[in-house]
């Protein structure tokens, strides 16, 4: 095993969250490495340019890692969570399949134990992150419209919104007979060029990876310039462990290279950004003498309070042609009528209601992005695929999962990854408050499709492959009894290890966590500058 | 394209016969679009699955139950029952083998829906989303007069 040059800082994992921490510290002249599992993607060959890409979405773009299973891809045992997780393992993470939807969490997100005496309150405001969502909105490039009555006043967008098409106008209609709220959702696709990077020209399937560089992954927003500044990013490694001196202190990490050679890389900090579930799996996987049950884990929190956003699926069904595959697939209007907290309602905290738009005649007849299922074999199947293809609208009731200490990350020590590393096993249950909250954004939803004109609804009540966001794990607090990390991101146990990707959530609004995720790896890394 | 004129990976003459018979009543011929036998789509199964042996080894299993039950119920072979009689086959095949059957499925509508012919009748044009993409109006700012009206709907911490 060779032994590294010490660096300053390694950072693992180089997706939302890992991409904006490097570049803020290579842009102060920090000595940074970053080891990334998978590979470079090449957005000219995303299957979006090629007869068959539908079928990329079935096999090695498929966001499940079970399904691609490739060798930079770890099995999770999802066998118990009625909600399969889902990632990406490549330059970028999981904005490489990311749909691109932007909201930042809302005031009332981060105080929820202040205002509703539930879970716990984040150890920041909204108006402190304030400045770093501004920043990642920058670096990002954001297609939105300021002035949404959602959310205090915001700076100015960087692009127009992305165009809703025949199914946004008609579904913002509805929202409008019914007196609700609405407004464009912010949108990391570019609708004019920005910063290098061409506009969207509406292709449709973005979580197939962005051809264009529209899309803000961040192998084409962070990284580029990351690398510019001196920061090194080595594909193909595998981290097995944190290690530790005999201080315990973090001294680096030992990882396997491209060649599967054991390697270890020393360093004065060791920042974890492999997500909600890498990132538990690893500080779980790290045990020493000094942390026998994983590194960091006095609290033994690593894990635990694990947070999906359980999403329910209602789909309208149209007389009249929609076209909804045309435009960014996942971002078009969303709407927060029901966000804030409405006891009468028999739920705390509330969902979000994204619109998403349709795909394509293969998605379609699988059960659309709904997930209905696929379409009836036999004699009925044309004239069911004619009634849905291009004409139907479906809205994702994202609700707000609070964190419960039995939905869970741990080591499943009879699963593991091409190296040999043992996987997380899933364990997982939807709240009986999560329930009551996506029973009435069902009932919701079918109103407002029904006032758009849909003359009939396709309701999937929970979506399973649906684990896009994973929080919770290795949560943020002032108190190492009940926390990993604290107001900075750092262990309370290991000074220097950092934890920065939506892990260390305390709770996890009703929106995409990424840009309020890669605010906080902004705001971690301004903090981390002036500590050391 | 006709599947019995290439080479299968895995698939005997006897099972490309068999899958293309099965094929034609998942999606049959009708409504202006044809069959997904006729079109070929066996030559798909065959390439899909021949790719993944614990996907071909379902197959394998999977059609023998389609030849099974087809004699447990009807005494004959799937090419030999009538139009009802095949249904009702694969019925009894989808409720006891539902890994099996939701396989086939699943990759015949893949192979029958990235077919340019097929993509052509729905209306569409037969290319790929990129690299021309599609056009769309702008978004009209004017929509939003009445969400403005509301006033802050966000509470203050």
């Amino acid at each position: 095993m060779d032994n590294k040059d010490i660096v300053d800082v390694v950072v693992i994992g180089s997706g939302a969250s890992g991409g904006a921490f490097t570049r803020s510290l290579a842009e102060a002249g920090f000595d940074v490495i970053c080891l990334e599992q998978g590979s470079w993607t090449k957005p000219q060959e995303y299957a979006s340019s090629r007869d068959d890409w539908e079928l990329s979405r079935l096999s090695y773009m498929s966001p499940d890692p079970n399904v691609r299973g490739l060798p930079e891809d770890y099995p999770v045992n999802n066998t118990e969570s009625p909600i399969a997780p889902l990632m990406h393992n490549a330059v970028g993470g999981s904005t490489i399949h990311w749909s691109a939807h932007f909201p930042r969490f809302r005031p009332s997100d981060f105080k929820v134990k202040t205002l509703d005496g539930v879970a716990s309150d984040f150890p920041m405001t909204y108006g402190d992150l304030e400045p770093y969502f501004d920043t990642n909105d920058r670096i990002s490039g954001v297609a939105g419209m300021i002035g949404d009555p959602g959310y205090p006043p915001k700076s100015l967008r960087q692009t127009p919104p992305v165009p809703l098409g025949k199914a946004g106008e008609t579904i913002a209609g509805g929202f409008d007979r019914l007196g609700w709220h609405w407004w464009p959702s912010d949108s990391t696709v570019l609708t004019e060029a920005y910063d290098g990077r061409s506009k969207c020209n509406n292709c449709g399937p973005c979580d197939i990876g962005c051809y264009r560089k529209a899309k803000a992954s961040t192998d084409v927003t962070y990284w580029p310039k990351a690398i510019a500044l001196g920061a090194v990013l080595k594909t193909g490694c595998r981290v097995r462990e944190i290690t530790i001196d005999a201080d315990g202190l973090a001294d680096g990490v030992v990882y396997y290279d491209q060649n599967g050679d054991l390697q270890k890389q020393r360093a004065r900090s060791v920042v974890v950004a492999c997500n909600g579930i890498g990132s538990p799996r690893l500080l779980l996987n790290s045990t020493s003498g000094r942390f026998p049950n994983g590194i960091a884990n006095s609290s033994g929190l690593v894990g635990k309070n694990l947070m999906f956003h359980p999403y329910s699926m209602v789909t309208g069904v149209y007389n009249e042609r929609l076209d909804g595959y045309k435009g960014p697939i996942g971002c078009s209007i969303m709407s927060q009528e029901f966000y804030e907290t409405d006891t009468s309602r028999g739920f705390t905290r509330g969902y979000t209601f994204q619109i998403a738009r349709s795909s394509g005649p293969l998605n379609t007849a699988l059960g659309g992005l709904g997930g209905h299922g696929p379409i009836p074999w036999g004699s009925e199947h044309h004239s069911v695929l004619r009634e849905r293809f291009a004409h139907t609208i479906t809205i994702a009731v994202i609700g707000e999962d609070l964190p419960e200490y039995t939905n869970m990350v741990t080591i499943d020590q009879n699963l593991s990854d091409s190296h040999g590393i043992p996987s997380p096993k899933i364990s997982y249950t939807v709240s009986p408050n999560s329930e009551r909250m996506m029973d009435h954004g069902i009932t919701k939803a079918v109103e407002v499709l029904g006032a758009s004109g849909a003359k009939d609804v396709i309701i999937n009540p929970l979506l399973r492959p649906a684990g896009w966001h994973l929080m919770g794990t290795a949560k943020m607090g002032t108190d190492p009894h009940t926390s990993v990390v604290d107001e900075f991101c750092r262990t309370h146990d290991v000074e220097n290890l950092y934890v920065i990707d939506g892990s260390i959530l305390v709770t996890g609004g009703a929106v995409n966590p990424t840009s309020t995720i890669q605010a906080l790896a902004l705001y971690a890394a301004n903090k981390f500058k002036e500590h050391n | 394209m006709n599947n019995e004129q290439k080479s299968m990976i895995f698939l005997s003459q006897e099972q490309v016969s068999l899958v293309t018979e099965i094929l034609d009543q998942l999606i049959p011929r009708g409504d202006g679009f044809p069959g997904a036998g006729e079109l070929g789509i066996a030559q798909h199964i065959d390439e899909t699955a021949g790719k993944a042996p614990k996907l071909r080894r379902l197959f394998l299993d999977g059609l023998n139950s389609v030849d099974i039950t087809s004699f447990e119920m009807y005494s004959d072979c799937f090419s030999n029952l009538v139009g009802q009689q095949k249904i009702e086959v694969l019925k009894d095949v989808e409720s006891r083998e539902p890994n099996f059957f939701k396989e086939l499925v699943k990759h015949t509508y893949a192979g029958y829906y990235t077919n340019r012919k097929v993509i052509d009748l729905l209306g569409l044009e037969a290319r790929p989303p990129q690299p021309l993409g599609f056009e769309l109006e702008p978004f009209d700012p004017s929509l939003l007069e009445n969400v403005k009206k509301r006033g802050k709907m966000y509470r203050d911490v």
